[in-house]
């Protein structure tokens, strides 16, 4: 039995928390939030403690690992603290703003002895790994081009952060690096990337979208869009190779739809898919991480892998801010910037 | 009335060109009079089809003085010589997209129909297709707001014969491809194209001479961004031959066009795969009909030959044959 913290009772934090309560492996033992109330209530339907203070939980013997659910730029220094007190670690995606806060997490982790995974959990989606499973057994010959979508709504969440372009980095910190990281997983490592999108203008404020082209060091060409600036969640996905074509749109599999006559209670918090399955791609992740911790084996998205995908995603940022298209050396982004850049350029 | 006197040059592009033939059957007062192709299997049997005259050599048909105007369907790279030969002898022309496959020839084509005095309208066709004409209609009436990014494909499975003969086609997939888009580009948002960046390769077809990859991001001046797949990248077994999308990102929404998306489904198990069989005309009708009324009423073609030029444009940029302006395009 793995006894876990959830950190951070938002959205993603009540997603892990009931992963939690879902796998016969693990215990919710405590709710961390800087918001007493709100730990509370996301501990309450459970025997998880419930705290504002972080150290209270990681001072309690019995307890295995954190799940870190908070915005991003707190991911380092809580994974640093995590670590020390000898805790496992799974973070949210993206693993981090900057490429240093990154490789320190992963190398605090590495000199504490503690397993760390990072929330890149389309590789978990079951539509994801087995578009994995067919281009491993060759169904669709050399691949040649791939089309790779994502599209949201603009987020107002409670607090805002999502979107508040500095703590997130916008749709390419936020979805985009979901794709360049299945991607990754698929095809291996980038050569270069070339992306436009609105995220350095003033019209981010209201909609954020890019459009990147990424080709990878195999030849693979792929051509990657998010988005903040349609009215709900989709995903879509094409493979293109020398004997046929692999797709999967999330609208056109919808298998349980629901129509009601009256409006319903408008959805708050950041859209998050829901698709009914025996067991939901984030208690997979969860099992991922739980097995990991039992056996020592590999970790799919650990910290190297996270940071080379928020490596992409930096790249995007970065080629959509300059007008320039960024080459790779063995998978790692020859940047300028090796962290968000937040600012809005001046244009004289 | 005098019925107004067609003949067709070529049906290398033979869908489109019998495509067109059907059309120009369509407009009472016009007469499809005349088939010149030097492929003569080709050409009899079209001209048979469309109980019409078959010319080997072109020329001959030129010389026909009752003849007003011809339509173009050759090889790209044989555009040139056919256009001059026909505005030498005085007729109008249609001539089947792209321009032609360098910037000298289109240039030549271009001051050949102004000296002689004969009107040239390039065939794009979905510059007619009902479905781009709303989706026009409806971002210049404000519906989302000012544009800022577009999304557009334009796939297709390889065409066979000579569209993947670069000597013929100037190119392969980016070049069949990316003409289309490009002039709905400059259409729709009134901006030309100043940049663009591409990713080309060949990796769907063994052995091909030419490439069935085309990706690319164009800027436009205005600020406007579009990225364009061109590629031959639809499966044998796709249900239909391609096709052509654009969604365009708006200040205040998105509007999606699926110009081709006006199909039933067939399911016949003779073919091993399902199909989607077209219930409209697309924008040929339309196009052919333009042309006539151009011609008839002498007024300019509504797609020019500059028009086309700047399409081609941007293609040769993609290859990186032309500098229309490609930053620092990375060429695969």
């Amino acid at each position: 039995m793995t006894n876990i913290a959830v950190v951070g009772a938002g959205t993603m934090g009540t997603m892990h928390a009931a992963s939690c309560r879902a796998l016969p492996g693990a215990t919710l033992a405590w709710v961390v939030d800087e918001d007493p109330e709100r730990a509370a209530s996301l501990a309450a339907p459970t025997t998880a403690r419930a705290t504002a203070d972080l150290a209270e939980a990681l001072a309690d013997p019995a307890l295995d690992a954190v799940i870190l659910a908070v915005p991003t730029p707190s991911h380092r220094a809580l994974t640093e603290r995590a670590a020390a007190a000898g805790k496992h670690v799974f973070c949210e995606k993206p693993i981090a703003l900057t490429l240093d806060d990154a490789r320190a997490m992963t190398a605090a982790c590495e000199r504490a002895g503690v397993r760390f995974m990072v929330g890149h959990v389309v590789r978990f989606f079951p539509e994801y790994a087995r578009i994995g499973a067919l281009l491993d057994a060759g169904s669709v010959g050399e691949v040649g081009v791939v089309r790779a979508s994502r599209v949201n709504a603009y987020p107002f969440v409670g607090r805002g952060w999502y979107s508040d372009f500095a703590w997130s980095g916008g749709p390419i910190l936020d979805m985009m690096i979901h794709d360049l990281d299945t991607l990754r997983w698929y095809f291996g490592e980038i050569a270069r990337v070339y992306a436009r999108g609105l995220s350095y203008t003033p019209h981010r404020a209201a909609v954020d979208y890019a459009l990147a082209i990424v080709r990878f060091a195999n030849g693979v060409v792929a051509h990657v869009e998010t988005s903040w600036a349609h009215s709900g969640f989709r995903t879509s996905i094409e493979i293109a190779g020398s004997g046929g074509i692999i797709r999967h749109a999330s609208d056109e599999t919808t298998s349980l739809r629901l129509e009601q006559t009256a409006p319903a209670a408008p959805v708050r918090g950041v859209n998050v898919p829901h698709s009914p399955l025996a067991e939901s791609p984030y208690q997979t992740e969860l099992r991922h991480f739980l097995d990991r911790i039992a056996d020592g084996g590999p970790i799919l998205t650990g910290g190297d892998e996270a940071t080379r995908s928020l490596a992409a995603a930096l790249a995007v940022l970065e080629s959509v801010r300059t007008g320039r298209a960024i080459p790779f050396t063995d998978g790692w982004p020859m940047l300028e910037s090796q962290g968000l850049v937040s600012d809005i350029p001046v244009t004289v | 009335m005098e019925p107004l006197r067609v003949g067709m040059i070529s049906f290398a592009h033979d869908g489109h060109a019998s495509s067109y033939a059907t059309c120009l059957g369509q407009i009472p007062g016009v007469e499809l009079v005349a088939i010149a192709d030097d492929d003569e299997a080709r050409g009899r049997k079209y001209a048979e089809r469309f109980s019409t005259v078959y010319y080997a050599a072109y020329h001959d048909l030129l010389a026909r003085d009752d003849i007003a105007a011809v339509i173009i369907c050759s090889e790209n790279a044989r555009h040139r010589e056919m256009v001059a030969a026909a505005a030498e002898a005085g007729k109008h022309i249609l001539c089947e997209k792209p321009l032609t496959t360098t910037r000298a020839d289109g240039e030549a084509m271009i001051a050949a129909c102004r000296a002689h005095g004969v009107k040239l309208q390039i065939a794009f066709p979905m510059r007619f297709s009902p479905p781009t004409i709303a989706l026009r209609e409806a971002v210049r009436g404000g519906a989302i707001g000012t544009p800022l990014m577009v999304k557009a494909t334009n796939p297709g499975r390889m065409p066979p014969g000579w569209f993947s003969d670069p000597a013929l086609a100037g190119g392969g997939a980016t070049m069949d491809h990316t003409v289309h888009v490009a002039d709905l580009l400059r259409w729709i948002f009134g901006h030309e194209i100043v940049s663009v960046y591409a990713e080309i390769d060949a990796r769907l077809h063994p052995g091909l001479p030419t490439d069935d990859i085309g990706l690319m991001l164009l800027g436009l001046d205005g600020g406007l961004s579009a990225s364009l797949d061109a590629s031959w990248s639809r499966a044998k077994t796709w249900p239909i031959w391609g096709g052509l999308t654009m969604e365009v990102i708006g200040e205040g929404g998105v509007l999606a066009l699926d110009a081709f998306n006006q199909n039933v489904q067939l399911f016949d198990d003779d073919a091993g795969h399902y199909s989607l069989v077209p219930y409209t005309g697309g924008g040929d009708p339309a196009l052919v009909r333009a042309f006539i009324d151009a011609v008839r009423d002498d007024t300019p073609p509504p797609v020019t030959g500059e028009d086309g030029l700047r399409a081609l444009e941007v293609a040769l940029c993609a290859y990186g044959h032309e500098p229309v302006s490609c930053p620092d395009a990375l060429l695969g």
